[in-house]
């Protein structure tokens, strides 16, 4: 995760849904084992990688939720491409 | 993807239970203009909207309905606590308690079990909207019929809650309506589908 700076959209994407996976998955293992010492260590050690790379690619494309900063001086949670759209539908996307 | 979060929208402290309150609120659950047929109508239709716009307040919208699953259940559960089958038989609830116990499921107060066809999705803006917008004053004239109905205030303050957030949805449809009318040509609004027909453009927020 070190050099996630340079990262391209589709990969710093990829890597938050697979954190996500790793924070889910763990989460639903500790449900079951809710004193497991190491299975609550890696969540805890996954879940901040998760909330590093979200900020990070939060800054950079903008919020992944509708609660998140949009960061800037309008409103731009809408102007995203949403998650079921191929790429040449966001082509023919009017921009501001 | 969702993510949950450990809290109601707005907070339920019901003290007395009542299964005849509990047997006409469920109908806000799985009735034929309740939350959960709301959320799933909005989130259904999101996909080939014409514009981000709306598209951003229906997948809103429907999460916040997803909200009001939860409340509506949580109201139910706590009307529904510690029940003894006098209190069952004497409330009617004993044909809910027969088939569900005192489980939460989906149904409407006539009984009928929660159907699809209580949401439509026509692939259509104009009447995707307009059926949005009818819901939403279906639903609130339903918590005005449970209003009339129930006089406790731990049951009244949330229902009203919800009552107000139908009128904040409709007013938000109405407003989306407006966008997708103002993109279209304005000499014949319904003479293509945008979300259909080729040749269509997706706008974003700005003309």
């Amino acid at each position: 995760m070190n050099n996630s700076c340079n990262d391209s959209r589709y990969t710093l994407e990829t890597k938050i849904s697979a954190l996500g996976l790793c924070v889910h998955e763990t989460a639903l293992f500790l449900n079951t084992h809710p004193h497991c010492k190491e299975a609550l260590d890696y969540f805890r050690c996954k879940r901040r990688e998760l909330f590093e790379l979200t900020e990070k690619y939060e800054e950079k494309y903008g919020p992944l939720t509708a609660f998140s900063d949009p960061a800037r001086d309008c409103w731009i949670w809408i102007d995203s491409p949403w998650p079921w759209q191929t790429q040449d539908m966001c082509a023919c996307r009017t921009k501001r | 993807m969702w993510q949950y979060v450990k809290k109601l929208q707005y907070p339920i402290n019901i003290k007395t239970p009542n299964a005849a309150a509990a047997k006409v609120i469920i109908s806000q659950l799985g009735g034929p203009d309740g939350e959960l047929g709301a959320s799933l109508r909005y989130l259904c239709q999101r996909y080939t909207m014409p514009d981000d716009r709306i598209i951003g307040t229906l997948t809103d919208i429907a999460t916040e309905e997803l909200a009001h699953v939860e409340m509506v259940s949580s109201i139910v559960y706590q009307l529904t606590r510690n029940l003894s089958i006098e209190e069952i038989k004497r409330s009617g609830f004993d044909t809910y308690f027969v088939d569900h116990t005192a489980g939460i499921y989906p149904i409407a107060a006539s009984g009928v079990p929660f159907r699809a066809e209580y949401f439509g999705v026509k692939g259509d803006v104009f009447a995707d909207l307009s059926e949005d917008l009818a819901a939403e004053q279906k639903a609130r004239v339903t918590y005005d019929n449970i209003l009339r109905l129930i006089d406790d205030p731990d049951i009244c303050d949330p229902i009203k809650f919800l009552r107000e957030r139908e009128v904040v949805h409709f007013q938000r449809f109405g407003e989306a309506m407006r966008l997708a009318q103002d993109d279209s040509d304005c000499k014949n609004f319904y003479g293509w589908n945008p979300e259909f027909d080729r040749g269509c453009h997706r706008t974003g927020n700005a003309k």
